[in-house]
């Protein structure tokens, strides 16, 4: 057994030992028995939440405001309610009097900020945000990330490739890094984890953070700024999805909860094709003949086309030369999707626990592809002395997929296959996919000399995805005064994931077949401490302070080795190999240390001024440059609870806000130096070759700069809210390869360069028209607007090109993020396009051709609640920007969709395109040049024409749901029983043709967002939801 | 409690921040070397350098000089040449080459030092023969000047006249430093570390590129210094000598073999060099292409092309039956290995520049001994990579057309050295440029004014990343358009 091996085990046995003992062991403590009165009208409060600092062990007052709780002398006891300050109690004798001030306002949120620091609303100096995890699991989605589209302001969601288990993007507040993912951290229970995007050889096999089982998360809070990630240090840069899990509640005996989810994903084809002319070129059609559909209409006649009885086929087999307008839809088949959670909580006054179990089994839309996911979680925490309290959650995650579909643009995949089939093509005719006599060696297609059968791709060439993972933490919190406490904690997230690539022998690309292996491993260790010291000075003032450290240690591997042709078909085993096996491994390890400092002081509750300090020593940075600091400050102010506002104000709560801070990040491990690639050996000889980025052993670290300003207001009491951010961001000293020119041998030039500022605006109004006793009507909005422009790059540098796929998404000094800069058509100096030979010219100069970002973004939400029975419905809107979608350009160009039709429709012999052409003169003269279709749209497309302006409205989630009273179950061991009915993505209103905006374009493991490319099908989901407790 | 606690939180500050020394271990990469021996460059160089001479051969060369068409997407029957990657990829090429060339100076290695000059210009040749002027001098140091100094970020181009001086210079050193006592050249894929092979090469390229310049600077003195001492001099003669790299098993497969069938088959014989090897029933006919599907169908197997340059009307798959294909010893199927190797350079070249050097006057000798020893050799070659049994028979030599007449000897050998410069990167095409031989007619249909382009257009980028240079790259060679006239053209 690996040593690392041993020690997660050992992590774990204690961990579940840990978890476990509360329950095997009696309570030592004694009762303490209290009452709480209101200090004003010295009358008995209920419903007062007593709770033993640090413990989840807690009760209610009674209707006579008295409690019992187990506990011991010196224990602290938390006392909050509704409508009063909290206090701090430290238990003395055997009962206690508690007497609690009212305070001037209504019942607050909590929420869960940096550092895990639970904070009340209305001490947060920033803009902050959260989602409940009910809403995950209800309207499920199997990517975590997806479930917050929509959801949260400033937050854009982009999908991958819509394939099964595929990655999704997030990116808060715009994108601020011109080389950096612009990824989110992700914490979960104040442990970062891993959220890489996995792919390999053209396969998305998805991000790790959506693998996070949604089952399991109480909450999900997501920072948006800097400012309040300026705890979590620099990979913090661009927001933080704070994640905090279920744990059992002490008080309330064993619970079980159930959740079950069936959803059927139905195939919505996007594309409209033509059906009126078969495959071929120049109008003719000839056995072998490749994808294109510029062939002979489709009227009927015969034709000889190639049949799976001969092989290779000559003379084929004469059929009717009709259309199939449904054959590519005929492909794609529904998607299931069940999901099963069942979860025990429990707890006393010692401790608590919670076990769920969730498994996840999911077939998609492309044939034979599926995954099956099982999550298992336990939450733990025992108080084993009065002041010793230990906590821990772990999870386990193993994910089994035995095929992932190719995505993009490639002969791989099913869909780029299916734009290169005929529209005569019969789908029927493929599911028996072996040429016969050659079973196992040769497969049947029509476009044989180009493309594989997409049935053979989907059943014979197989991308699995093995995974286990380990995510969890283990924490000891210490109570040595009422004032002073110290935690330490310890969390790590480990997986190892292992990639099958199978290709058949016979597959168009891979005729000897291949068998590839790949092994990642993951290691993130992060050890930390919080020192926290809080003092109630006197009624007025409240201060509070905490140091901390953290040890990051991430130590990642890869290792892949590639049997390039088989000896033996469909055995795929390394051992197979009919040729010298190749492989490559890739180890890295990064480490960054850091010391934090974090301190609040609050005046009456209501002006709360918070400072932060962190400094990194990252490993990737040279030593010179390898620490750096980084503070924030912010302010923020309930100004209404200096008011005195009358009762019947329509104002009811008002708070202003204002926070600045500062980031630092640093780079990619091992860029200082430059070393030797390896290359492809030649028989024994291995070769090496010199790397054409040239690193820079002088590197600084990037900073980030940011202010925010933001205001919450309430109306009506508290039945009309908004919340206003600005705020604004500088990216400094950016980490960028700088391009040089070729010719000085290399393309590239590490440096710290450019700068990017991004500023935008925040808006999330809550309404509720209607708040009966029966009826409740609640319309949540959030609109979100955000633009980043380019002010400085390098010396003598203007452009920077970003990861693109067909359009080319260029950072320009003066231009924004995002922008897309294409080939356009050359025009007069009227404006009219200029032709020649009948085909409209293309101007070499790329011109920018609009930004990917949308001008803003909405989620609007509506949710009703009539006599238990919810409805809810959620729109997703983004509106603006410019959208390319490849399908389309490629689709036409081909001949294979609608509008290439123009110019042979009937009567139609070409087409003369409006524009002008140059005469024998040098003159502008209207053009007048025939062409035919194909030579037309074959010379149509270009960036300029491919573009669309990107404003889409999608009917992302509706519900329906009902839950049993609980007084008609009294005589049922349930507690609580609910059903829900769910539909997701049921509508699209948009003009972007022929594709579903909300999938992308991935350029290796980055989504390149603003562009499709050969996306599959969009799919609409149906879903039913049953849940109950007993 | 506290004594525990305490001193623990001290531990945990210490071991935060006080690891700082681990900081450099922990970043220094374990996967990938810092310092090579040159030998372990040789592979990608050689490899990388023909790799490119294959894929442009098939994809552009072998249209432009009408041994193939296009039967889809015709964009180089068209004439409209876009900004290709030869450039980006030559001069990536040449990174390697540089890193070889140092490592070899540094270690007193004068074998690889011989080899990373001749592989620079083997490079610069071919780049500067499509582009002219290009940077030369100031090129490849991105990361130090030369001897050391600083990097130079903005090259000059230089002219190809000294381009050209600098090359013929740099392969007569590299002739001197070849010696067989020297360190033994290992990873050699090209001559097997066979010291007299690379010299054999370097005089021979010497050759071409004196010839190829011949318009403007007369070769006589040079060419006949050399030929007058073959034991300082020696030159390629044997088919062992043949600058053609032989490729292995898969991943090292003939670079075409990495394309689907379908993307071949559109790219079918020429109706120019179809009707040329036809009337010479050339031996080579069979093995460079197969006959019409159609004709096998019907029992009587011909050779046939496609006009070059069919308009988009005429562009159909119906024309994919009545045309040939490429060889199978050039292409069976994606993936699958073929006999064909990536030539660089072959004897028969060699032969035909002698022959045209006597025709000329620059040489005294034979010229239709070496114009049919440049026959013999081009057969030989082909028979030994085939393995089919094809020679120069007396009849073929005899034959009208093929039989030497001094009379039209340039003709002859111009014909004939485009035959044996099938598929050789755009030699045949730089040949063309510099003698108007053979006599071809422009594309039926093409966007360049019915005239066959001689250039290629800088690569756009050049124009934000080396602006300025290249506006006194342009003023001084001309407009950047592929109609431009290279310096060593008539």
């Amino acid at each position: 057994m690996r040593p690392k091996f041993r020690i997660l085990i050992r992590v774990l046995t204690l961990t579940i030992s840990l978890g476990f003992l509360p329950f095997l062991s009696q309570a030592q403590e004694a009762l303490v028995k209290g009452r709480v009165i209101d200090a004003g009208t010295q009358k008995a409060i209920q419903g007062v939440n007593i709770l033993v600092q640090n413990t989840n062990n807690g009760v209610s007052t009674d209707a006579d405001g008295n409690f019992t709780i187990q506990s011991t002398k010196g224990t602290i006891l938390v006392v909050s309610s509704v409508g009063y300050k909290p206090l701090l109690v430290i238990v003395k004798g055997n009962f206690l009097n508690i007497t609690l001030n009212a305070s001037s306002r209504e019942m607050e949120d909590v929420v869960v900020t940096a550092l895990g620091i639970k904070k009340e609303k209305r001490a947060v100096g920033y803009s902050v945000q959260e989602v409940k995890g009910e809403a995950m699991t209800q309207a499920r989605e199997t990517n975590l990330v997806n479930a917050l589209a929509g959801k949260v302001a400033g937050v854009n969601i982009v999908n991958g490739s819509n394939s099964l288990g595929g990655s999704s993007r997030i990116v808060i507040r715009g994108e601020t890094s011109l080389a950096g993912t612009n990824q989110p951290l992700f914490v979960v229970d104040g442990i970062p984890i891993n959220n890489n995007v996995s792919t390999s050889r053209s396969v998305d096999y998805g991000n790790a953070a959506g693998e996070i089982n949604p089952d399991d998360i109480e909450t999900i809070s997501v920072l948006k700024g800097p400012t309040a990630a300026a705890l979590y240090g620099s990979r913090a840069g661009n927001g933080v999805v704070l994640i905090t899990t279920k744990k059992g509640k002490s008080g309330q005996g064993i619970g079980v909860s159930v959740n079950s989810t069936a959803s059927l994903e139905v195939v919505d084809i996007m594309q409209k094709y033509q059906n009126a002319y078969g495959a071929g070129t120049g109008g003719a059609y000839h056995i072998g003949d490749g994808g294109r559909s510029w062939g002979p209409p489709l009227d009927g006649r015969d034709m000889q086309v190639p049949v799976n009885t001969e092989y290779p086929p000559t003379v084929g087999e004469t059929v009717k030369w009709v259309p199939y307008p449904n054959n590519v839809k005929e492909f794609y088949q529904n998607g299931h999707t069940l999901t099963n959670n069942v979860a025990v909580a429990g707890g006393n006054d010692k401790g608590n626990f919670r076990l769920s179990y969730t498994n996840l089994d999911q077939t998609g839309l492309v044939p034979n592809t599926k995954q099956k996911r099982d999550n298992i979680a336990l939450n733990a925490g025992y108080k084993m002395t009065d002041k010793l309290t230990v906590n821990t959650a772990v999870e386990y995650i193993e994910t089994n997929s035995p095929n992932r579909t190719v995505i993009g643009y490639g002969n791989q995949s099913p869909v780029y296959t299916w734009i290169w089939e005929g529209r005569q093509v019969r789908t029927d005719k493929m599911r028996d996919y072996w040429f016969k006599g050659y079973e196992g060696t040769k497969p049947f297609t029509y476009n044989y000399k180009f493309n594989d059968n997409p049935y053979f791709g989907a059943y014979e060439n197989l991308n699995g995805l093995k995974k286990n993972r380990w995510v969890g933490n283990v924490s000891l919190n210490y109570q040595f005064t009422p004032e002073l406490s110290l935690m330490l904690r310890t969390g790590m997230d480990q997986s190892n994931e292992r990639h099958d690539t199978r290709r058949s022998v016979g597959t168009n690309s891979f005729q000897q077949g291949m068998y590839s292996l790949e092994q990642l491993t993951y290691q993130e260790r992060n050890s930390d401490f919080l020192l926290t010291y809080a003092k109630e000075l006197n009624s007025d003032w409240n201060f509070k302070i905490s140091a901390g450290g953290n040890q990051m240690r991430q130590d990642q591997g890869s290792l892949s080795t590639t049997a390039g042709q088989l000896n033996i078909p469909g055995l795929y085993n390394l051992g197979n190999s009919a040729i010298p096996l190749v492989s490559s491994q890739v180890d890295s390890k990064y480490a960054i240390n850091s010391l934090y400092g974090y301190g609040q002081v609050a005046y009456k509750n209501a002006i709360f001024l918070d400072l932060t300090s962190r400094n990194d020593w990252s490993s990737s940075l040279p030593k010179a440059h390898n620490s750096f600091f980084y503070p924030s400050v912010s302010l923020s102010g309930v100004f209404t609870d200096f008011l005195h506002l009358p009762s019947n104000s329509p104002l009811s709560y008002g708070k202003v806000r204002a926070s600045w801070a500062q980031v630092g990040n640093d780079t990619r491990p091992y860029s200082l130096r430059n070393v030797f690639g390896y290359g492809t050996a030649w028989s024994s000889y291995q070769t090496v070759s010199e790397p054409s980025t040239i690193a820079n052993a002088n590197l600084l670290p990037e900073k980030l700069n940011t202010y925010e300003l933001g205001t919450e207001l309430r109306f009506f009491k508290n039945r009309v809210g908004i919340d206003f951010t600005y705020y604004n961001t500088t990216s400094k000293n950016q980490i960028i390869n700088l391009a040089i020119d070729p010719t000085t041998g290399y393309s590239s030039h590490s440096v710290n360069a450019g700068e990017i500022q991004s500023h935008g605006y925040e808006v999330m109004l809550n309404i509720s028209p209607i708040r009966t006793k029966s009826f409740l009507w609640d319309i949540t909005v959030n609109w979100a607007a955000n633009r980043a422009y380019v002010k400085a790059l390098a010396d003598g540098l203007d452009t920077y090109s970003l990861p693109s796929t067909e359009l080319s998404v260029q950072a320009r000094v003066g231009g924004r993020m995002g922008d897309m800069y294409g080939s356009t058509y050359m025009r007069d100096p009227s404006g009219n396009i200029v032709y020649l030979n009948g085909v409209p010219r293309n101007d070499p100069t790329l011109k920018n051709l609009g930004n990917y970002n949308p001008d803003w973004t909405a989620g609007i939400s509506n949710s009703f609640n009539y006599k238990g029975v919810i409805a809810s419905f959620l729109l997703d809107w983004h509106y603006g920007g410019s959208f390319y979608p490849y399908m389309y350009t490629r689709g036409n160009q081909a001949g294979q969709l609608v509008e290439s039709l123009e110019g042979r429709k009937p009567g139609q012999d070409g087409i003369v395109g409006k524009g002008v052409k140059l005469d024998a003169g040098g003159k502008y003269v209207p053009n007048d040049v025939k062409v035919n279709a194909e030579t037309y749209w074959g010379g149509y497309f270009n960036g300029e024409s491919g573009t669309f302006k990107g404003t889409w409205l999608k009917l992302r989630e509706v519900k329906v749901g009902y839950a049993i009273p609980k007084k008609w179950l009294k005589r049922f061991p349930f507690k609580d029983i609910s059903a829900l009915l769910v539909g997701r993505n049921l509508a699209l209103w948009t003009k972007i043709p022929q594709v579903d905006p909300d999938a992308s374009a991935m350029s290796g493991d980055r989504v390149v967002p603003g562009a499709e490319n050969m996306s599959l099908p969009s799919s609409r989901s149906f879903g039913f939801n049953l849940n109950f407790k007993f | 409690m506290k004594k525990i606690f305490f001193p623990l939180i001290v531990l945990i500050t210490v071991a935060t921040t006080g690891c700082d020394k681990n900081f450099q271990a922990i970043n220094t990469n374990p996967n990938n070397p810092e310092v090579v021996s040159p030998n372990l460059l040789m592979v990608n160089i050689i490899r990388g350098t023909i790799n490119d001479l294959v894929n442009d051969g098939f994809s552009s060369g072998n249209v432009l000089m009408q041994y193939c068409t296009q039967l889809r997407d015709p964009g180089i029957d068209r004439y409209s040449l876009g900004s290709t990657s030869t450039w980006d990829n030559g001069y990536a090429d040449l990174r390697n080459v540089q890193v070889l060339y140092n490592l070899a100076d540094q270690g007193k290695l004068d074998n690889y030092k011989a080899i990373a000059k001749i592989m620079r210009v083997v490079l610069f040749a071919r780049m500067t023969d499509c582009y002219g002027d290009l940077p030369y001098s100031e090129a490849l140091q991105g990361k130090t000047g030369a001897d050391g100094g600083s990097p130079v970020y903005l090259p000059k181009f230089d002219s190809q006249q000294d381009i050209y001086a600098g090359m013929i210079q740099e392969l007569k050193d590299a002739n001197g430093l070849l010696g067989a006592g020297k360190e033994l050249i290992q990873s050699d894929i090209l001559f097997n570390g066979d010291v007299m092979k690379w010299k054999r090469f370097a005089n021979s390229l010497r050759m071409r590129l004196l010839l190829r310049r011949s318009n403007k600077v007369n070769p006589s003195a040079e060419m006949t210094a050399m030929l007058a001492d073959p034991a300082t001099y020696p030159l390629m003669d044997a088919v062992t000598d043949n600058a053609a790299l032989k490729y292995d098993i898969a991943p090292n497969l003939y670079p075409l073999s990495g394309s689907r069938s379908g993307d071949v088959q559109y790219v079918c014989l020429s109706k120019a060099f179809a009707d040329t090897l036809n009337v010479f029933q050339d031996p080579r006919l069979p093995l460079f292409f197969q006959p019409t599907s159609a004709s096998v169908t019907a029992g009587s197997p011909i050779y046939a092309g496609v006009l070059n340059g069919q308009p988009d009307a005429s562009l159909s798959g119906a024309l994919i039956p009545l045309s040939s294909q490429i060889g199978l010893m050039f292409y069976k199927d994606i993936q699958v290995p073929v006999p064909a190797q990536g030539v660089v350079m072959l004897v028969s070249e060699l032969k035909f520049i002698l022959a045209e050097s006597v025709v000329k006057g620059y040489i005294t000798g034979d010229a239709k001994t070496y114009y049919e020893a440049g026959i013999k050799a081009s057969m030989d070659y082909y028979k030994s990579v085939s393995g089919v049994n094809i020679s120069a028979t007396p009849a073929y030599l005899g034959q009208p057309g093929v039989a030497y007449d001094a009379s039209k000897a340039m003709s002859q050998i111009g014909t004939q050295r485009w035959i044996a410069m099938f598929y050789n990167d755009w030699q045949a095409w730089h040949e063309w440029k510099r003698t108007g031989l053979p006599v071809l007619t422009p594309s039926k249909t093409n966007f360049n004014g019915d005239k066959i382009p001689v250039r290629f257009l800088y690569p756009s980028d050049v124009q934000v990343t080396d602006r300025d240079n290249y506006t006194n790259a342009v003023k001084a060679q001309g407009p950047d358009d592929i109609n431009t006239k290279l310096w060593w053209m008539n």
